[in-house]
C-alpha cells in the first residue's frame, strides 16, 4: 500500500525509519535531477541531496499539507533554497569565464517542438553543463518561474545581471541544443 | 522571434520540472547513516537546549542556582576590597579617647605618651607635614614637649585622607581650640618665631569622621580640594565588555560563548554542523533568527551623583547601549545585521570607602531599567515592547586630575533579570562584566 503524503510526513516528523525510507525511495530521483541542475556535476550533487534530506528529516514539523504534491513541491523549494545558499556562502569568483562572457548570441534558437523531443536525461545534462551563473539564474527563471527582482534579491546580485545571465544562458543552451540536434541527424 | 524562444524555454522548464535522476548508489545508506548519529546529537542537543530554556525561563531561582558561584565571588571579592580597606583606613584612624588605636610606632617614640594616665588620653592632634605626620599625645591642654625635643613618628608615607566629613573638620578643629583658649591655628603660625615653629610641631588627629587639631602650627594641605568633599558630580563615560575575542576571518568583535550558556545558538556556532539545523527547528520559531553571532557591546551615557555623608553618594543618569549580531535566519544563505539600541535609567549607591592622595576607590550596587528604542534585523524595525532590568555590582577607582575633573575606570558585573524577544549577548549571558571609563565633574 502506498503511503499517502499526509501519512508519510507524519511518519518523517515523528522520525519513523520506515517513513524515511519510503520518503527518500519516492523522492530522490526527482531531487537528484534538481540537486544536478544546481550543482552542475553529479559528484556535487550527490553531497546536495544527501544534505537536503538531512535537513527535510529536520524540517518536517514546519510542513503543512496543502493538497496533493505539496510535499513534493515543498521538498523542491527546500532543495533549491540550499542550494542557493551554498552557491552565495561559497567564496565569491567570477561567475562566468571569459571567453563564455564573449560568447555571441546565438542566431537561431530552436522550436518548442524540436525541444520536447529532446531525452530528458540529455536536456538535463546540457543545463547542468552551463556556467554556474548562467544555470542559477536560468534554472530559476525558466524553471522555477521566479522574476529578474526576486532571483537578484536571492542571489544578491542586481536585476540587469540577472536579465542579462538568463540571455547569455539561452543563448548558449540554444547553440547545445542545435548542436545536439545535427549530430542526431545524420 | 521572442515568442519562439518563450515557447522553447518553457519546453526545457517544463521537460525538467518532471525530471528525475538516478540517485547515487548506496545514498539510502549513507543518508540512514547520518541520521542515527544526527538524531542522537539533537536528543542531547535538545536536552541541553531544553535546559537552557528552563534556565531562562524559570525565573531567578534557577538562575540562582547557576550563577551562584559567580555571583558569590563578585560578592565576596568587594566585601574582601572593602574590608580591607576600611581596615586599612581604620589603622590610619586615631580616636578621640583610648590609647588603643594610638600608632605604636608614635607610642614608643613618646615618652609622655607611654605613661599614659588620664592627661594622656585626653587629647592628641596629629599634623600632616609633607609626607610626615608628628603625633603628640598630650593632655587637653597641650603640655610642652620636653626640652624641645622635635617629635616625629611617621604615620604615613602619603599625604592624609580627605574625608567626606572633611568640611566639618576646620570647624571641630576650631572649636578645640577655642576650648582650649588658643588661639586660631593661622594666627598662631603667624606669631611663631619660624624656626621654632617648624621643630616644634604639634600633632593632629585624621580620622574617617574629621581631624581635631592642637597646637601651635598647623599645616595645612595645599592643593586642589579633593573632590570626595564635593557635593554633587557629572560624570560622562563609556563602556564596553572586556574579555571579547576577536576574530580575524571576520574583523570584528565577537563574543566568546561561555561553556555554561550552554543554548541553541551556542549549538549552532560550529559552521557546517547538521545537527544545529535540527535542534533550531525544534526548538526556535520563525521568523526568529536561527544562529546568531553576538559582537561587542558599547555602552555610553551621563551620569549625575550627589553626595551625602560617610562617603555615601546617590548615583542616576541615562545609558545608551548598543547591542549588535550577526544572524541568520531560517531557510536564508547569508549572515545579517541584528542591531538594538536601549536606553536606560540607572540608579546606584555607592560608598567610598578609601581616598588616597588624588585616587579614591569606592564601591556600588543598584540596578538599571532599560526599553528597546529600537530593533532592526536585517533593515527591517523589530517590536521589542516591555523593558529589561538588571541589577548590577561596581567597584570603581577615581583619581583626581586637579580643579572639578577627575578620571574614573569601573569594572561593573551586571545581572539581566528577564530576556528581550531577539537574543542578544545578554540572553547568552545574563551575567555580564563591563568596564565603564570616564570623565567626572564635581561641584
Amino acid at each position: 500500500m502506498e503511503w499517502s503524503e499526509q501519512i508519510l510526513a507524519e511518519g518523517c516528523r515523528r522520525g519513523d525509519a520506515a517513513a524515511r525510507r519510503e520518503l527518500y525511495d519516492r523522492y530522490a530521483g526527482r531531487l537528484m535531477a534538481v540537486c544536478l541542475r544546481y550543482a552542475g556535476d553529479r559528484a556535487a550533487a550527490e553531497d546536495l541531496l544527501h544534505d537536503a534530506f538531512l535537513k527535510l528529516y529536520g524540517a518536517f514539523d514546519r510542513f503543512e499539507y496543502r493538497g496533493a504534491g505539496s510535499l513534493r513541491a515543498w521538498m523542491e523549494r527546500a532543495t533549491v533554497n540550499l542550494a542557493i545558499e551554498r552557491l552565495r556562502s561559497r567564496s565569491r569568483r567570477p561567475e562566468v569565464a571569459l571567453d563564455e562572457a564573449r560568447m555571441p548570441v546565438a542566431a537561431e534558437e530552436p522550436g518548442a517542438e524540436q525541444v520536447a523531443e529532446l531525452p530528458r536525461a540529455e536536456l538535463l545534462r546540457m543545463v547542468s553543463e552551463l556556467p554556474e551563473g548562467y544555470r542559477t539564474v536560468f534554472n530559476l527563471f525558466c524553471i522555477e518561474g521566479h522574476s529578474h527582482r526576486e532571483i537578484a534579491r536571492m542571489l544578491g546580485i542586481n536585476e540587469k545581471s540577472s536579465s542579462s545571465q538568463l540571455s547569455r544562458a539561452r543563448a548558449l543552451l540554444a547553440a547545445r541544443v542545435r548542436d545536439y540536434m545535427k549530430c542526431h541527424e545524420r | 522571434m521572442k515568442r519562439n524562444r518563450q515557447e522553447w524555454t518553457d519546453s526545457v522548464g517544463a521537460a525538467l520540472r518532471d525530471a528525475e535522476a538516478t540517485p547515487p548508489a548506496g545514498g539510502w545508506d549513507r543518508l540512514a547513516g547520518a541520521l542515527a548519529e544526527v538524531d542522537r546529537r539533537a536528543l542531547a542537543a535538545a536536552s541541553a537546549a531544553a535546559d537552557a530554556a528552563a534556565v531562562r525561563g524559570a525565573g531567578a531561582g534557577l538562575r540562582w542556582r547557576i550563577y551562584r558561584r559567580r555571583i558569590a565571588s563578585v560578592a565576596a571579592a568587594l566585601a574582601v576590597v572593602a574590608t580591607g580597606g576600611y581596615l586599612w583606613q581604620a589603622a590610619d584612624r586615631l580616636p578621640a579617647s583610648g590609647p588603643a588605636a594610638f600608632d605604636p610606632v608614635a607610642d614608643a617614640l613618646l615618652p609622655e605618651a607611654a605613661a599614659g594616665g588620664a592627661e594622656s588620653t585626653a587629647a592628641h592632634a596629629v599634623v600632616a607635614h609633607g609626607t610626615h605626620a608628628a603625633v603628640d599625645r598630650g593632655p587637653a591642654r597641650r603640655v610642652p614637649l620636653p626640652a624641645e625635643t622635635p617629635v616625629r613618628a611617621k604615620v604615613s608615607a602619603e599625604p592624609l585622607p580627605a574625608t567626606p566629613s572633611r568640611g566639618g573638620a576646620a570647624e571641630e578643629e576650631r572649636t578645640a581650640e577655642a576650648e582650649r583658649g588658643e588661639a586660631p591655628a593661622a594666627e598662631r603660625a603667624a606669631a611663631e618665631p619660624d624656626g621654632d615653629a617648624a621643630s616644634r610641631e604639634t600633632a593632629s588627629v585624621s580620622s574617617a569622621s574629621g581631624r581635631r587639631t592642637t597646637g601651635r602650627s598647623i599645616v595645612r594641605r595645599t592643593g586642589p580640594e579633593p573632590a570626595a568633599v564635593r557635593r554633587t558630580s557629572l560624570a560622562v563615560h563609556a563602556g564596553g565588555v572586556p574579555g571579547t575575542s576577536g576574530r580575524g576571518d571576520d574583523g570584528g568583535l565577537y563574543a566568546d560563548p561561555a561553556p555554561e550558556a550552554t543554548s541553541v545558538s551556542s549549538f549552532a556556532h560550529a559552521p557546517g554542523d547538521v545537527v544545529s539545523h535540527v535542534v533550531k527547528v525544534m526548538t526556535q520559531r520563525p521568523p526568529r533568527p536561527v544562529e546568531y553571532r553576538h559582537l561587542q557591546p558599547v555602552s555610553v551615557g551621563l551620569a549625575v551623583r550627589w553626595g551625602f555623608s560617610h562617603g555615601l553618594s546617590l548615583a542616576t543618569g541615562a545609558n545608551y547601549t548598543l547591542l549588535r549580531s550577526d544572524a541568520r535566519l531560517e531557510g536564508s544563505g547569508g549572515w545579517v545585521d541584528q542591531r538594538l539600541h536601549f536606553v536606560g535609567i540607572p540608579v546606584r549607591l555607592d560608598w567610598q570607602y578609601l581616598q588616597r592622595g588624588r585616587f579614591s576607590l569606592y564601591i556600588g550596587a543598584g540596578g538599571q531599567v532599560e526599553k528597546c528604542v529600537a530593533a532592526r534585523l536585517d533593515g527591517r524595525r523589530i517590536d521589542e515592547p516591555g523593558v529589561q532590568w538588571s541589577l548590577s555590582a561596581a567597584a570603581g577607582v577615581q583619581c583626581g586630575l586637579g580643579g572639578v575633573v577627575a578620571l574614573y575606570a569601573e569594572p561593573e558585573a551586571a545581572w539581566y533579570l528577564n530576556d528581550t524577544w531577539l537574543e542578544t549577548s545578554r540572553t547568552d549571558h545574563p551575567l555580564s562584566f563591563t568596564v565603564r571609563l570616564g570623565v567626572r565633574f564635581s561641584f
